[in-house]
């Protein structure tokens, strides 16, 4: 069980990793290529085809690489996706690299955040059940995870809206009109404590539950473990039994419950950015969609795809890290 | 004899179950016979009583288009049950069949398919269902295929790991050097051991389902209005809130009590029919 072997799991698993990401690529182009429609349809918008000309329409199509057999699109697009280049939206009739890293900064700063609260809440409600096992806290607090994970984020979301833009006036009840850019570190630091921080805990929200739950299951079995009991009998005093000692270990199964969340909070991000009408990269696909604009759709896709797929290889390697009795076949 | 035995099946049964079950059925019932039970017809506008709270006649109020709300919530259980209801079982069919044949047969049909799988679930669940539906736009039945096949892949996984726990043991062997046909061996000695992991798993998928239903309607691509739907009743008149809060949280209700009756109901089942199982999380 050497370094060696750790090396050559991590090695195959990035070359797994690389090999669906391209399979994922190949994946998403032809089934959005399956669009009715193409970019011609939108560029001439409502013009019929007689008004335009047939010329024309061929000179665009090839002027777009259209004409070309859907493989050879795909190689193009392929290298010019590996070189940096995203391609040019229809919508915005612009490269589409710049807005879509604005569209991602606005979401990791709904996210980011969203990850912490998950964490903390999770982990603390986790120990504070598992050190009450049986008791009453624990039951509420299972079944709060209950009510959490069945509450759609869009109400918690609505609620938000409802309390705090509608009846209280605290925030606005659309948060496009927000601009991040041109403020300084920190504005934009209270701005997110004043206003952000409703998204983030609605995003946030379906996922502590399952944080907790498996903080509280691995938490128990360590706290019958007979190290805890020895620290106790050596007069540890109990808080930094539970705290320190235990919670190191107990730890382990939660860091990859953590990582696999990554899939529920983009998920989340993408609905709570419709329910606060946020600019982040969730309404941005949601837009490209009703659009049609293909090249913004297989961007996006694209980066969602990747942003998910390497959040799960950090788990898998992580947990191969922590977990020395994984066998890396 | 038969009473005594069907007593101690029921004194079995987790109250969590018998609670889950009541009211899971009930909430068939009103689903089935909704245009029976609501009260208006769920589409009449009645203009004398636009936006009106609850009142006598209107007993959860009404909406901006005079709509009854009590008779919209009834009457759209059917859409977003039937959704998630019918995507689950087809998602349970496909996915416990494959399942269990990429078992069976092992090797690289079993390494194929689960590549598959992982390009599958190389996105998040409600990205990718958003993709699928953006290509065949938004309908009921657009909506029950993105989300089957979104979870065939998830249920798959859960089912070909139990199902590679089975296909190795003695009797399979026996039967197969009997000469026993596949298909015999697949739906006559595996899959009656694998039920009380399909329905386990049926149940908490539904649950899933039903929030991925309710969001997907709620970002406009479920069915279209004015169907009654629960997450597009709470979308589209989510900008009147203001005036009337009502049309958006009793759908909004409806849905987490429907979410969390059938979480009690999966649960029950697991303790019933895995108590002694151990059974790896499927997500």
């Amino acid at each position: 069980m050497g370094n060696d072997l750790l090396a050559k799991f991590i090695a195959k698993r990035i070359l797994a990793t690389v090999i669906i990401l391209f399979v994922t690529s190949i994946f998403i182009f032809v089934i959005t290529n399956m669009m009715p429609g193409d970019a011609i349809d939108l560029m001439l918008g409502g013009l019929s085809l007689q008004s335009v000309g047939q010329e024309t329409v061929a000179q665009l199509r090839a002027q777009l690489g259209l004409d070309l057999p859907l493989y050879q699109q795909y190689l193009h697009w392929l290298v010019a996706l590996l070189q940096g280049d995203l391609g040019t939206s229809y919508i915005f009739n612009a490269p589409i690299a710049p807005i879509i890293s604005e569209r991602i900064y606005n979401s990791l700063l709904l996210a980011v955040p969203a990850i912490m609260i998950m964490i903390v809440v999770g982990l603390v409600s986790g120990v504070v059940s598992a050190i009450n096992e049986g008791k009453k806290i624990d039951h509420s607090i299972s079944f709060l995870g209950i009510l959490m994970l069945s509450i759609p984020e869009f109400l918690i979301g609505t609620v938000f809206i409802y309390i705090f833009a509608v009846q209280l006036n605290w925030i606005p009840a659309a948060f496009n009109t927000i601009d991040t850019d041109s403020m300084s570190v920190w504005q934009s630091m209270t701005t997110y404590f004043k206003v952000l921080i409703f998204p983030s805990l609605t995003i946030a929200f379906g996922s502590i539950a399952y944080v907790s739950r498996q903080t509280r299951a691995s938490m128990i079995e360590e706290l019958k473990s007979n190290y805890v009991r020895t620290a106790l009998l050596k007069g540890v005093p109990y808080k930094r039994v539970v705290w320190v000692h235990a919670l190191k270990n107990g730890l382990l199964p939660t860091v990859t419950v953590i990582a696999f969340n990554i899939g529920q909070i983009i998920a989340g991000t993408v609905i709570v950015e419709v329910v606060f009408s946020y600019p982040g990269i969730g309404n941005l696909i949601i837009m490209a969609l009703n659009q049609r604009d293909i090249p913004l759709i297989l961007a996006t896709m694209m980066i969602i795809s990747l942003i998910y797929v390497i959040s799960n290889l950090a788990a898998d390697i992580l947990y191969s890290r922590l977990n020395p009795k994984i066998s890396y076949s | 004899m038969k009473n005594n035995s069907v007593l101690m099946f029921l004194k079995r049964m987790p109250n969590k179950l018998i609670f889950g079950t009541v009211v899971v059925i009930s909430l068939l019932i009103i689903s089935i016979f909704a245009k029976q039970i609501a009260p208006y017809d769920a589409n009449m506008m009645y203009y004398d009583h636009l936006k009106e709270l609850p009142s006598k006649d209107f007993w959860l109020g009404t909406d901006r288009f005079g709509r009854d709300i009590l008779s919209r919530v009834i009457v759209g259980s059917q859409s977003t049950l039937f959704i998630a209801l019918i995507s689950t079982m087809i998602a349970l069919f496909f996915g416990s069949v494959i399942g269990v044949y990429v078992a069976y047969y092992g090797g690289k049909i079993d390494a194929f398919i689960m590549r598959c799988n992982d390009v599958l679930m190389s996105f998040p669940s409600l990205v990718f269902a958003m993709l699928v539906i953006g290509i065949l736009g938004a309908s009921t039945v657009t909506a029950i295929i993105a989300i089957a096949v979104i979870y065939i892949p998830r249920t798959m996984r859960v089912i070909r790991s139990q199902a590679l726990n089975i296909v190795n043991l003695e009797y399979i062997d026996a039967a197969k050097v009997s000469g026993e046909s596949v298909s015999y061996i697949i739906f006559k000695e595996i899959m009656p051991n694998l039920w009380p992991t399909i329905i386990v798993e049926g149940s908490i998928r539904l649950g899933y389902a039903i929030l991925l239903t309710a969001s997907l309607s709620y970002i406009g691509l479920g069915p279209p209005p004015p169907t009654p739907d629960w997450g597009l009743m709470a979308y589209t008149e989510r900008a009147y809130m203001l005036d009337n809060p009502w049309p958006v949280f009793v759908p909004c209700i409806a849905i987490i009590i429907t979410v969390i009756t059938i979480n009690i109901f999966g649960e029950g089942l697991k303790d019933l029919l895995l108590i002694k199982h151990s059974r790896s999380k499927g997500l």
